[in-house]
C-alpha cells in the first residue's frame, strides 16, 4: 500500500489550479403545494478547483446534498449557471448532457440501496461502460477486473451479488463505479457516513489514494466535520441554503470567520478526554427555521450569539467575500467571531 | 468505592438462525456503580445494544440469553417473574434509544405518555403525574414546557423528542438509565447540547447512565469509565483516561489512530484496521482479532485471552498487551499495521 502521505504533497498545483467546476448563483426551489417552496438551494456560488478535495458540511436540511446533485447534474437548477471548465452545463440538453455526464459521477451514502440487487457486482461496475459504448467483450471484463483491484477487492468477485459484501466492501464497488468511466469530478455524498469507524478509515484512505492515482476532484460532503476536515484541502459551510464561509481546512478550524462554523466545531466530541472536558460549547439556541419561509437578513440571526439586532443582522443579508486570503464569510462581524 | 448497583456476570445471548447460534453477547461481565457514567462502545454487531437490552430482558425473537447473571439489589434480573421484571423496567432502570421518531406513539400526546411512565408504575394521581411532567420537559430544557407538553411528536424536533424521551426515561427517578445511542440519528449541534444535559443529569441527580455508542468522542466527553467490545466480547475496560493515553488492547489502540480528529494539526494518512469484523457464526479461534492484529504471536491463534488487570482498574484480554507491544515490537513508531507486521507472524506464515 501507498506510504503515509502529507496533502500538500498531494498537490502540486496547489490553492492557484484553475477551477474545473464553477457554480454561479444557483438556486433551487422545490414546490410544495399552495405556491409555497423549499428554498433548498438559495443563491450559491463557488469553485471547485482542478485536483482539490472541496468538503461541504452542514446540518440535515441545509441544502449540501441537494447542492450535491446540482453540481452532478442529477438535478435541474431553479435558476443560475453551473460550468465544467468553459462548458455551461445548464444550458445543455439531452446528448450533448450525458456526454459531459462521463465527467461527473456520483457515490451514495447507502451502500445498499445504490447497488442493484439484481445484478452482479461485475454488471454493476460494467454499466457505464456499457452505456457509452466504450468497450465491450474481453476488454469490458479486463476493465471491470482492472476495477475490482483498483479498489482493493478480489478481481474474480465480478460474478457475486452486492449481498454477499459488506457494508464497507459495497461502497468499494460504488466507487469502482464512479471510476469506470475516468472522470474528472466525483461527488461523494456522505460516502462513508453509514460505514463504521475502523471501515471509515479504509474508505477515506482508498478515496485519499484514487485521487493522487488518477488525479480526481471531489466534492466530498458530510455531516461529520472531522472526516471532512481530514479529507479537504478547502472547506464550505452551508446553513439555510446559502453558503456562509469557505476556508483553507487548517485555516477554518484555527480561525472560523463566522459563528455558525464555530459553532458547529464546538459541538464535534473529540476523542481526548482531556480536550473535551476542557472545551465550552457554544449552545445555538432554538431549531433550524424553515427553508419555506427563511429568516430576513442574515438567516442565522435567530440563533447567533453575536447577532445585532434588528438592525443590521435581521435586516440585510451579509454577502459572503474574501476576508482574508481567500478565507470566505458571509457575516456582518465576522472581525468578532 | 461504592459496593456495585449492577453486577453483570458471564452474560451470554445467542440468536437461532438458520446456519447454527450466533452468540452475540459472549462471557459479558462488569459492574455499574452508583452514580457514575459507563461507555460502553464498539462497531456494529460488536454486541454493545444487545448487552444493554439483555440486561433489562428485552431481547428480540429469535435472541435469548442463555447464561450468566445481571444482579441488581441482590435479585438476579434474569431470574425473576415476568411480573417483577416489569415493574423494574423503567422504575429502576429506565433505557432511552437512539430513534426518539420511532419509540414514541405518533398518535398521542407527548406528555400524556410521559405521565403514563409514572400511572403504569403507580408512582402519582394523574394530576401530580401531569405536575412532574412539566416540571421533567423543563429539567430536560424544553421551551414552553406548560404548552408542548399537550404537544404530538410529530409537532416536536428530533432533539426535543430525545429530550422528551429522556424526561420519560427519568419520570420515575431510575437508579440506572441506560442510553442506546441516543444521539447517533442528531445533528452534532443537537448531539453535544443532548450530551451535555445527559451529563448534567448524572451529577445532579446521581443516575448512573450507561452510555453505549460508537463514537470515541462521545465517550470521552461524558463517560468516567468505559468498556471496549469486538465480536461480541469485552477486549478492554478501565477509566476513560488511562483507555484513551495509554489503551492496552491493540483494538482500542488501533480503533483510536483510525479516527480524524477534528482538532488535529496537521494532514496525516489514517492508520485504517484491516480486514473486517469477523462472522459470528464462526468466530475466529484463539483471540477474535488476531486476523486484523499487527502484534499477534503464536499463542493468539489457538488460545482465547481472558480480561486481566494490567493497570490498576484497567483490563485488557490481550497475550501480548500494548505495554509490551510499544516497548518489544515499537508500536508507537509503526508504519506498517497490517496484520503480524509487528510481530512477523504474517498471514503466509499462519498454520490453517
Amino acid at each position: 500500500m501507498a506510504q503515509p502521505v502529507r496533502r500538500q504533497d498531494l498537490r502540486p498545483m496547489g490553492a492557484s489550479a484553475p477551477a474545473l467546476v464553477r457554480v454561479e448563483n444557483v438556486v433551487k426551489h422545490f414546490p410544495v403545494g399552495f405556491g409555497t417552496t423549499v428554498k433548498a438551494v438559495d443563491g450559491v456560488s463557488f469553485e471547485i478547483r482542478q485536483g482539490e478535495t472541496l468538503g461541504l458540511v452542514g446540518e440535515s436540511g441545509c441544502g449540501k446534498s441537494t447542492l450535491g446533485r446540482l453540481v452532478a447534474q442529477l438535478l435541474p437548477v431553479t435558476s443560475g449557471r453551473v460550468f465544467l471548465d468553459d462548458v455551461e452545463l445548464t444550458r445543455l440538453r439531452g446528448e450533448k448532457l450525458r456526454q459531459q455526464r462521463r465527467e461527473l459521477q456520483i457515490i451514495f451514502q447507502d451502500p445498499f440501496a445504490s447497488l442493484d440487487p439484481r445484478m452482479t457486482v461485475g454488471d454493476i461496475i460494467a454499466e457505464p461502460l456499457v452505456n457509452f459504448r466504450v468497450m465491450r467483450g474481453k476488454k469490458l471484463n479486463a476493465r471491470v477486473q482492472e476495477l475490482l483491484r483498483v479498489v482493493g477487492l478480489n478481481p474474480y468477485f465480478n460474478n457475486r451479488y452486492p449481498h454477499e459484501f459488506s457494508g464497507g466492501q459495497r461502497q468499494r464497488i460504488g466507487i469502482a463505479r464512479a471510476l469506470a468511466l475516468n472522470p474528472r469530478l466525483i461527488v461523494c455524498d456522505e460516502a462513508i457516513s453509514a460505514l463504521d469507524v475502523s471501515i471509515q478509515a479504509q474508505i477515506v484512505n482508498l478515496l485519499e489514494d484514487l485521487q493522487r492515482e488518477f488525479r480526481l476532484t471531489y466534492l466530498f460532503i458530510a455531516h461529520d466535520l472531522s472526516v471532512v476536515r481530514h479529507i479537504s484541502d478547502r472547506v464550505m459551510v452551508m446553513y439555510l441554503g446559502k453558503i456562509v464561509e469557505i476556508a483553507d481546512s487548517l485555516e477554518i478550524y484555527n480561525r472560523p470567520k463566522h459563528p455558525y462554523t464555530k459553532a458547529l466545531l464546538s459541538a464535534i466530541p473529540v476523542p481526548d478526554p482531556r480536550v473535551q472536558r476542557g472545551k465550552r460549547l457554544i449552545e445555538l439556541t432554538g431549531e433550524i427555521p424553515s427553508p419555506i419561509n427563511p429568516p430576513s437578513g442574515c438567516r442565522f440571526h435567530t440563533r447567533c450569539p453575536i447577532a445585532r439586532l434588528p438592525t443590521p443582522c435581521a435586516e440585510v443579508e451579509p454577502q459572503l467575500e474574501d476576508k482574508v486570503r481567500g478565507h470566505m464569510a458571509a457575516c456582518h462581524f465576522s472581525q468578532e467571531v | 468505592m461504592a459496593a456495585p448497583i449492577l453486577r453483570v456476570r458471564n452474560l451470554r445471548t445467542q440468536f437461532s438462525t438458520d446456519q447454527g447460534p450466533v452468540t452475540a453477547v459472549d462471557n459479558v461481565s462488569f459492574d455499574l456503580y452508583p452514580g457514575e457514567s459507563l461507555g460502553i462502545v464498539g462497531e456494529s454487531g460488536s454486541g454493545k445494544s444487545v448487552t444493554a437490552l439483555s440486561i433489562l430482558r428485552l431481547v428480540p425473537d429469535p435472541g435469548r440469553t442463555v447464561g450468566g447473571s445481571v444482579l441488581f439489589h441482590e435479585q438476579d434480573l434474569l431470574q425473576v417473574s415476568d411480573e417483577e421484571i416489569r415493574e423494574i423496567r423503567g422504575r429502576d432502570i429506565a433505557m432511552i434509544f437512539q430513534d426518539p421518531q420511532s419509540s414514541l406513539n405518533p398518535v398521542l400526546r407527548t406528555g400524556f405518555q410521559i405521565d403514563e411512565a409514572m400511572l403504569a408504575h403507580k408512582q402519582a394521581t394523574p394530576r401530580q403525574a401531569r405536575t412532574r411532567t412539566i416540571e421533567l420537559l423543563r429539567r430536560v430544557r424544553i421551551p414552553a414546557a406548560e404548552t408542548r407538553v399537550r404537544d404530538f411528536p410529530h409537532q416536536l424536533s428530533g432533539g426535543m423528542r430525545q429530550r422528551a424521551m429522556i424526561a420519560m426515561g427519568l419520570a420515575n427517578s431510575p437508579a440506572i438509565l441506560i442510553a442506546d445511542e441516543p444521539t447517533t440519528a442528531l445533528d452534532v449541534t443537537v448531539q453535544a447540547q443532548i450530551l451535555e444535559l445527559l451529563g448534567d443529569l448524572n451529577r445532579e441527580l446521581g443516575t448512573a447512565i450507561i452510555m453505549i455508542t460508537h463514537n470515541m468522542g462521545v465517550v470521552a466527553g461524558l463517560c468516567s469509565r468505559v468498556i471496549v467490545m469486538y465480536a461480541g466480547q469485552i477486549v478492554e475496560q478501565g477509566p476513560v483516561d488511562q483507555i484513551f493515553d495509554q489503551p492496552q488492547h491493540p483494538y482500542t489502540w488501533s480503533l483510536l489512530r483510525s479516527i480524524p480528529r477534528v482538532d488535529a494539526v496537521r494532514h496525516e494518512r489514517l492508520r485504517s484496521i484491516e480486514g473486517m469484523a469477523p462472522d459470528l457464526l464462526h468466530p475466529p479461534a484463539g483471540c477474535r482479532f488476531h486476523p486484523r492484529c499487527p502484534f499477534r504471536i503464536e499463542k493468539c491463534l489457538t488460545d482465547e485471552p481472558r480480561l486481566e488487570e494490567i493497570h490498576p482498574g484497567q483490563f485488557a484480554s490481550c497475550w501480548v498487551s500494548m505495554d509490551r507491544a510499544r516497548a518489544e515490537m515499537n508500536a508507537n513508531n509503526l508504519d506498517d499495521i497490517s496484520p503480524g507486521a509487528a510481530s512477523g507472524l504474517k498471514p503466509g506464515e499462519i498454520i490453517p
